[in-house]
């Protein structure tokens, strides 16, 4: 960057002459008790919900940021962002008359900010960024139109059996260690081969309560493969504030709907609401309002539905951008009856189950099929998958009800015995490696290779191998059958049959 | 009856405080303006005025202070629009 002091000097001239003299008429209040990023400040008779508030600190250059929450008789409740401890009993507060904004903009991707929107990645300021505010209403009806295009996981269990279609809120719920971050982390590194056409992807990743030791790895492993130039990372670690972490999914929200509103594609993760509700719980009974079941406060469902609810397709008529929701919850000990985590399965369009019995049984991504659905993304499959997936769907479904028979060591008869060997090599076939999200039309090739039979006579350990030539194959010998699926996104009666004699030329070549 | 604090960076003039006082109780709709002076050095000059939790500030250290404000948020918007600073 060019720098031209005359020009500095020049445009700093003209400031101070354009400067005028003018009384700056403001709402003041003092602090009376303060602790835990919590003040309670008498005065402030003007205050408005939500305001944002001005602590006015010893060092003047940085005054203290803090939201007003509570209105009571003389007093005003409120949550500080930021440092607290610089914040005093007697301390003066001004109202600032704004709601709280963050910085948003193409200057924020590639960054690691924290809930205010402040860079934390020690790469300098940030360039080119407009504020937006960060609690509001989310879109009506007229502005949005049906979820219809498909948001790829690169994920073959839910891509073909669990949809998510742009626009859509997903919930991913599972115990702790059951590879929660995993998918969304896939999910994100997935969208990169979209990275510069019109289905590109804005990833948001908004960490909340983690470690940062964690995010600190997940942040390298999106800079490794690459993710990095399309994806922002909002970290309110547990270090952090409750206040910090509170607001954290909002500023996340708020970065992503700024690209939704251009037209554009986002995605945002909020890992995970479980920790930003204990975070809410803290501030509330704080602030001394009354706790509820589990001690939460009785808007905690309000908090969650509101955040999740900007999840939109917009209409054409609104440029037709979208915000998908990856909400994260973590669950004790497989409770999915909790409190929170209800309220959030309630809120969402359905929702992805990881278990540990099966992410200990080998079986990764662990995802639950039985008790995963997704309400809305069937409308954003493409069609070959749509054909393929139903066949899917049925063989694990039958696995699972015959699975526990075959454990009693029982004779079974020949048909049983055939319906859970294909299951088996469905399950094998959904298996993923992490890191290695798979493109749509190899997923449709794996499954319909699957249903086909084509594996049924391979043992379990050749099946992964055996995939991964098959889609070596299909991108070499018969590239021009994949073409053809490509272009047709379906599968026709012809296309069946080349697809399956394709299919059975590599099986006779495979030797093991 | 109305206590006022004004906040000085060096006591008023007897007359001058007078004024202040008039001014303010006409704005205050004819009340009676009880005017306590605070000497604060560090407002370097003009009149920092609080009546109950309303702050009328035209010190000197203040217009400094926006101006300060105004500057960075001048670069910052030129630094944004890629305008060579």
């Amino acid at each position: 960057m060019k720098i031209d002091t005359d020009e500095i000097t020049s445009i700093i001239k003209q400031e101070v002459d354009r400067f005028a003299t003018e009384l700056e008429i403001t709402q003041t209040g003092t602090v009376v008790e303060i602790g835990d990023g919590i003040a309670r400040i008498y005065g402030l008779s003007q205050a408005m919900a939500g305001e944002m508030l001005e602590f006015q600190t010893t060092d003047s250059a940085q005054s203290v940021r803090g939201q007003v929450m509570n209105l009571e008789q003389d007093i005003v409740g409120a949550v500080i962002f930021g440092d607290y401890l610089q914040v005093k009993e007697g301390t003066t507060v001004r109202s600032t008359g704004e709601l709280l904004s963050v910085p948003v903009g193409d200057g924020m991707l590639g960054r690691v900010v924290n809930a205010l929107g402040e860079p934390i990645d020690g790469r300098g300021p940030i360039q080119a960024a407009e504020p937006r505010k960060v609690d509001i209403i989310a879109p009506g009806i007229a502005d949005r139109q049906p979820v219809h295009q498909p948001m790829q996981t690169g994920i073959a269990a839910i891509d073909s059996m669990i949809p998510i279609g742009r626009g859509q809120r997903e919930l991913i719920i599972g115990d702790r260690k059951t590879g929660k971050t995993a998918v969304a982390v896939d999910t994100i590194i997935n969208q990169k081969k979209f990275y510069g056409t019109e289905d590109e992807m804005i990833c948001i990743y908004v960490a909340v309560g983690q470690k940062n030791s964690t995010v600190a790895s997940v942040v390298d492993a999106l800079r490794e493969h690459g993710a990095m130039d399309y994806t922002i990372i909002v970290n309110a670690s547990a270090a952090e504030s409750a206040p910090m972490q509170y607001i954290a999914p909002y500023s996340g929200c708020a970065m992503g709907e700024h690209f939704m509103w251009q037209g554009k594609h986002a995605l945002c993760i909020y890992d995970d609401l479980t920790k930003q509700a204990t975070a809410y719980r803290q501030l509330s009974l704080l602030l001394r309002r009354p706790p509820g079941r589990e001690a939460y406060p009785g808007d905690v469902f309000y908090l969650h539905s509101r955040l999740l609810e900007r999840a939109t397709k917009l209409s054409d008529d609104n440029g037709a951008g979208s915000l998908t929701a990856l909400p994260v919850i973590e669950t004790q000990e497989g409770d999915v009856s909790a409190y929170i985590p209800t309220n959030v399965i309630s809120i969402t369009d359905g929702q992805i189950y990881l278990e540990p019995e099966l992410f200990f049984a080998g079986v990764r991504p662990a995802i639950n099929v039985g008790l995963s659905v997704s309400r809305v993304g069937g409308n954003a499959q493409i069609k070959a998958m749509k054909q393929t997936a139903g066949s899917l769907r049925l063989d694990l479904a039958a696995f699972r009800e015959l699975e526990a028979f075959a454990q009693l060591g029982t004779d079974l008869d020949k048909a049983t015995q055939a319906q859970l060997d294909r299951g088996a090599r469905m399950v094998e076939i959904l298996k993923q490696d992490q890191y290695v999200p798979m493109d749509v039309i190899d997923q449709v090739i794996l499954i319909s290779a699957g249903s086909n039979g084509i594996l049924d006579d391979l043992e379990l350990e050749q099946v992964a191998p055996f995939n991964a030539r098959l889609i070596e194959h299909f991108a070499g010998p018969a590239a021009s059958v994949r073409e053809e699926l490509v272009q047709q996104k379906a599968i026709s009666d012809e296309l069946t049959g080349k697809l399956k004699q394709a299919m059975a030329e590599f099986r006779s070549g495979w030797t093991g | 009856m109305v206590k006022v604090d004004a906040y000085v960076a060096a006591p008023l003039e007897t007359a001058v405080a007078g004024r202040v006082a008039d001014t303010l109780g006409v704005a205050l709709d004819g009340k009676t303006v009880e005017l306590r002076q605070h000497v604060d050095s560090e407002l370097i000059g003009g009149l920092k005025i609080q009546i109950g939790d309303q702050l009328i500030d035209g010190s000197v250290a203040n217009q400094l202070k926006l101006l300060q404000r105004n500057l960075i948020a001048v670069g910052h918007e030129r630094a944004c629009s890629g305008a060579a600073i």
